[in-house]
């Protein structure tokens, strides 16, 4: 036993003094870490600061109220717009790619809002926007009572809409998919606000007229933004499962270590095949050492040069603000992957020929499986059956155990994934016996 | 001629063994299949926001006019909602209490419940829908309590209040069913282009940086191998100059990676329908550009290394970097704008800009020119660092 500590131990210092080791195991995972931390660090993954441009061809308080609501603070900046009045050298920009989308609001969206004011400022030049109620009363009978009947023709008809046209950059998807969401749900409760205050306003004239009480007043509505969203009598109580939500900075910590871990265990095999080639282990075959002792030395290390990577890790991108879940959870976890993925590094020595077929298969194998578990974007992106296919291999695994850990599952909650893990690795470890025995007897 | 035996020799050892085609052509296919997939759900449905139809399972515990007006919206703000007896745990999920309607037909607020599914970074998407749908609802709530409240000194009894409110609040919201305005989208340039760019066309973009890097990246290997075993100086003792040696070299790995450019371009538009084939001209420009600045950022790196060992965890090391981080691996439209400013003193950056407007504008060569230009002013720097410290190769 004590042989195969000091073979597991000189192996794993050994691999500590290589520093290009050490730039696959620790920095390279560390810097994409970063790197993804950079970019979307807050856990979103939209756009922000959007060059928008917009041509306003209505130049009314609904075109400006539309306008102020896309640079609204409640948005946390998504958009970067400016107002310009050239449609044609603004569709340029946009042909350039030096604007993600143009926004054009036509003439007539007031009309469409609200036909009343549109009809009153066309007959009779007032603007009821700007109008107090009370000079609005003040108004001669003959006036009133044409204003009354421009309220019912507004009220009778129904325009159809009128078309806003995006015109965005091919190059910026998700920026125009974002500024048409945003704009329709603005547009929406546009609409809600004014026919309600239409049907109020009619109910209201009904009424007066019914109770012969004349002189009722009569506000313009107007388009209340997020500014008033808090006096909303519905309220969204949100429940965010084990309280953690998902966050792009954690998953990619957690899924770059074990994807670099697979380049560990990979090369630790290969070691084991150049060893043989470079006739040190036949001489440590030669000395009064059992065969079996010398290979739980030799995977032993393998198994040291994962913890301590995964480890370290764990450690420096928790400095660095990743969540991993709770500790006990996630040594259990990584204790766990460092075994099953030396399972993986075992197969492969066992059934590779030389130290080269090792080397180029393990890489194809760390990839294949980063790949199809997803270790560069969310598995859950992933087609159903590709997630349950890439469960055999340890990425998968690992990928699914700390998600779980991230989103709050304690140690306990994790038995059922663990016990997973054990069946794989089992798996590896007898398939690699078989092909030990094949090799080395 | 030697030349030519230099070039025949590289890829002779390129494809000495079949586990080279894996990495020259197999991986790099699967892995367009893999991130494409992964892309999809972010990408495909652009420009068909109409189309996106998350499903949220609800839990409508209320019968009212009110309760059903919700769902409704829900659907309206483009979500799927399923009705259900039991929410689980791992859907989107929304409750809908039994007081919901009668609570605001009293004039008092109602709570929905959402609860999100777990690990999905969709919930902000499906959190903005229900805001919406809630603003819908509750818009009409909060403008039929307005109104209660301007008539309220006309309709003394209560009764005729609560009358007033629900007639209100039915009549809004059938009328809001009539949109103001629809919203037509219309993409730039895209006349050759039917779509904007796809999760497939973004993976077949990036992959291809990031393979073919790998395979050009991998000239630093070559060389410092070479020197450890000393068959550069044993070259230099025959009648050939050091130029023409590294220049060999260089041009035998720039081949390559133009070969497994073309696979790729080919594979992707046989196996993924990915657009490559508009703009020939523009695609070869950019990918020679690419090709000869990254073959020379391996020619440096081989000066700076010392082992066979250190180049090859340095090539992975920073392919994989430089691809993440120039774009390959997802759509730099979603980082910061800080971000995107650093990612640009990258060639990726400036290979995946052009690629991406080949595919998704037809681009023609005048409009990646600038593009271009960048990638061959990175070769120049990097040929001009390597030939500098050159002399390291030859010691």
């Amino acid at each position: 036993m004590r042989k195969a500590w000091i073979l597991a131990w000189y192996g794993l210092m050994k691999t500590f003094r290589d520093k290009s080791a050490l730039l696959i195991m620790l920095v390279t995972p560390f810097v994409l870490t970063l790197i993804i931390g950079a970019a979307f660090g807050s856990g979103s993954t939209g756009p922000t600061e959007v060059p928008l441009l917009i041509v306003d061809h209505d130049q009314s308080v609904w075109s400006h109220a539309l306008i102020r609501h896309l640079n609204d603070s409640a948005l946390n900046g998504i958009f970067a717009s400016t107002v310009v009045t050239d449609e044609a050298a603004a569709r340029r920009q946009v042909d350039q790619n030096q604007a993600a989308a143009l926004l054009i609001i036509p003439a007539g969206l007031e009309a469409r809002v609200f036909p009343f004011a549109a009809l009153v400022r066309q007959q009779l030049g007032l603007d009821l926007y700007t109008m107090p109620p009370a000079e609005l009363q003040q108004l001669p009978p003959a006036q009133q009572e044409l204003i009354g009947q421009l309220f019912r023709q507004a009220q009778d008809s129904t325009p159809p809409p009128v078309s806003l046209e995006i015109y965005g950059s091919p190059l910026s998807p998700i920026s125009v998919t974002t500024l048409k969401g945003i704009t329709q749900g603005a547009l929406e409760q546009m609409n809600m606000q004014l026919q309600g205050t239409m049907i109020v306003t009619g109910k209201l004239i009904e009424l007066q007229s019914a109770q012969g009480t004349p002189g009722g007043s009569f506000n313009a509505p107007s388009f209340t933004d997020e500014a008033d969203a808090s006096d909303l009598p519905i309220h969204v109580q949100i429940i965010v499962p084990a309280g953690q939500a998902f966050n792009w900075f954690d998953y990619s910590a957690a899924s770059m270590a074990v994807f670099f871990l697979m380049f560990t265990v990979t090369s630790g095999g290969r070691a084991l095949l150049s060893e043989r080639e470079g006739g040190t282990l036949p001489r440590l075959l030669v000395s009064p050492t059992p065969p079996l002792t010398i290979l739980v030395g030799k995977m032993g290390s393998i198994v040291l040069i994962g913890l301590s990577q995964m480890l370290i890790l764990w450690g420096a991108t928790s400095l660095i603000g990743a969540h991993w879940g709770a500790a006990g959870g996630v040594l259990l976890a990584i204790i766990a992957l460092v075994l099953c993925a030396t399972g993986v590094g075992a197969l492969i020595t066992a059934w590779s020929r030389t130290a080269r077929q090792a080397g180029a298969l393990g890489t194809a194998v760390a990839l294949i499986g980063a790949g199809f578990s997803g270790s560069f974007f969310p598995r859950f992106f992933l087609p159903t059956w590709v997630q349950t296919l890439s469960l055999i291999t340890p990425n998968a695994w690992g990928i699914e155990l700390f998600s779980r850990l991230q989103s709050g599952a304690a140690a306990g909650e994790l038995l059922p994934w663990l016990a997973g893990v054990l069946a794989v690795t089992v798996v590896y470890y007898a398939i690699a016996l078989l092909g030990f025995r094949r090799q080395f007897d | 001629m030697k030349l030519w035996a230099l070039i025949r020799n590289e890829f002779l050892r390129e494809f000495s063994s079949g586990v080279s085609i894996v990495y020259f052509l197999v991986l790099p296919l699967l892995f367009i299949v893999a991130v494409g997939a992964g892309l999809s759900p972010m990408m495909d449905s652009s420009g068909r926001p109409d189309e996106i139809h998350r499903p949220i399972e609800v839990l409508r515990q209320d019968d009212g006019a009110l309760a059903r007006a919700f769902v409704d919206a829900l659907r309206e703000v483009n979500l799927q909602p399923r009705e259900v007896l039991t929410l689980t745990e791992e859907e989107f999920g929304l409750m809908i209490p039994a007081d919901f309607s009668a609570r605001l037909l009293a004039g008092q607020p109602a709570t929905v419940t959402l609860h999100e599914a777990p690990m999905d970074s969709a919930a902000p998407v499906v959190e903005e829908a229900v805001n919406a749908a809630r603003g819908r609802v509750g818009g009409a709530v909060l403008t039929a309590q307005l109104g209660v409240a301007q008539v309220a000194a006309m309709l003394p009894a209560q009764t005729q209040k609560t009358a007033f409110f629900a007639s209100v609040l039915t009549e809004t919201l059938a009328a809001a069913a009539h949109p103001l305005a629809v919203i037509q989208v219309h993409w730039a340039k895209a006349a050759t282009s039917a779509n904007p760019i796809s999760g497939a066309g973004q993976a077949a973009a990036g992959q291809m940086v990031t393979w073919v890097q790998i395979t050009l990246l991998g000239i630093a290997e070559v060389l410092v191998d070479e020197r450890a075993r000393g068959t550069l100086r044993r070259m230099l003792i025959t009648p050939t100059r050091w130029v023409t040696l590294l220049g060999g070299k260089l041009l035998a790995h720039l081949l390559l990676g133009l070969t497994q450019i073309a696979l790729l371009i080919v594979g992707g538009e046989l196996l993924f329908h990915v657009g490559w084939g508009q703009s020939s001209a523009a695609t070869a420009l950019v990918s020679v550009a690419f090709a000869l600045a990254t073959v020379s950022l391996g020619v440096w790196l081989a000066t700076l290394v010392k082992t066979r060992k250190q180049a090859s965890s340095i090539t992975m090391g920073l392919s994989l970097t430089m691809a993440a981080l120039g774009g390959a691996w997802w759509p730099l439209e979603i980082t910061p704008p800080a971000y995107r400013n650093i990612a640009h003193l990258l060639p990726t950056t400036w290979a995946m800009q052009a690629y991406d407007k080949i595919l998704t504008q037809g681009a023609a060569v005048s409009d990646v020119w600038l593009e271009s230009l960048v990638l061959l002013g990175f070769a120049a720097v990097f040929v001009a660092l390597g030939l500098r410290a050159s002399g390291k190769l030859r010691a």
